[in-house]
């Protein structure tokens, strides 16, 4: 059964195939420019490339999210390739194999979260690609990619919240830190890396044998 | 503007349309970074260009229209000479 994004994507194609034909038999044909051909003209230059832009912008936003676009930068490959390993214990790939997070845990654990959040995950994403087309990344010594701040334990506490009784002996104890954001979840001795460890693209092996912590 | 000028910014505008439906269409088959920027941004741009263009096209055809119309009542308000001048001048 097709979902949401693949439905949009299907309306955005048949609106620009739709837009695209009747362009072409204008130019190919040329017809005199008759208040009937205006009104073609019209809908193939109007209504139907909008629709296609419109409903693209959407099936695009959603494509975003889905970790396979991620991981389709080379230098994000290692870290979503771990979160889609079921074998994996990493508590990325813990995260993904619950079906809330599913094929989108990239962006449920990266995105920020409140009014805009949508909007500067975006903006973020726009310096990220940024970043990807303007740096050698296989330039030997380039250091892995970094998030631009540290990870947030607000968005751990999303779906952990700590006001709820019964907690750890930990949370109990740390929960004032946790929430003022000066220990980290994921910190060594919580619950440890989101991530493997970046390693060192092939052919510059021993270039840096431990990275900083990845996004 | 004449009408082949107009033709030819109606020409312009679907080139434009058929780059700006390229885009789109590339970063829908294929949902990477660059596509989806290029996409987002030239591919708006062009598709509103060409609409621009479009409309601008169509404006100038219009306005073109009735300054004919105009020219034409002007010329049918004019009093017609009368039969017989024609054959005094020939006289």
């Amino acid at each position: 059964m097709l979902d949401l994004s693949h439905s949009m994507t299907i309306v955005a194609l048949a609106a620009a195939a739709g837009a695209a034909v009747l362009l072409v038999w204008y130019l190919l044909s040329r017809p005199a420019l008759t208040r009937r051909v205006k009104l073609v003209l019209f809908a193939a230059l109007g209504p139907l490339p909008i629709t296609a832009a419109l409903v693209g912008n959407v099936a695009n936003f959603e494509a975003t999210k889905e970790r396979k676009f991620c991981g389709s930068c080379h230098v994000m490959t290692p870290y979503a390739a771990d979160a889609a390993d079921p074998k994996s214990e990493t508590l990325a790939s813990i995260h993904s194999k619950n079906p809330y997070f599913g094929q989108q845990s990239c962006y449920v654990c990266h995105a920020d979260y409140g009014m805009f959040g949508t909007v500067m995950t975006k903006v973020g994403g726009m310096g990220h690609v940024w970043h990807y087309y303007t740096e050698d990344w296989d330039r030997p010594g380039h250091p892995p990619p970094v998030i631009h701040e540290p990870f947030k334990n607000n968005t751990c506490m999303q779906c952990h919240p700590q006001d709820r009784p019964r907690q750890p002996l930990e949370h109990q104890v740390h929960g004032r830190a946790v929430k003022g954001e000066q220990v980290a979840c994921t910190a060594a001795g919580c619950h440890g890396r989101p991530h493997p460890p970046a390693r060192p693209a092939p052919g510059r092996e021993g270039a840096r044998a431990e990275a900083p912590v990845a996004p | 503007m004449s009408d082949s000028r107009i033709e030819q910014r109606v020409r312009r505008a679907c080139l434009l349309a058929l780059a700006a439906l390229g885009l789109i269409v590339w970063s829908m088959l294929q949902p990477k970074p660059l596509p989806v920027v290029v996409a987002m941004s030239m591919g708006q741009l062009l598709g509103t260009l060409s609409l621009a263009l479009f409309a601008y096209a169509v404006i100038a055809d219009l306005r073109e229209r009735l300054a004919r119309g105009r020219s034409g009542l002007l010329d049918a308000s004019k009093p017609e000479p009368p039969p017989g001048d024609e054959g005094s001048k020939q006289g």
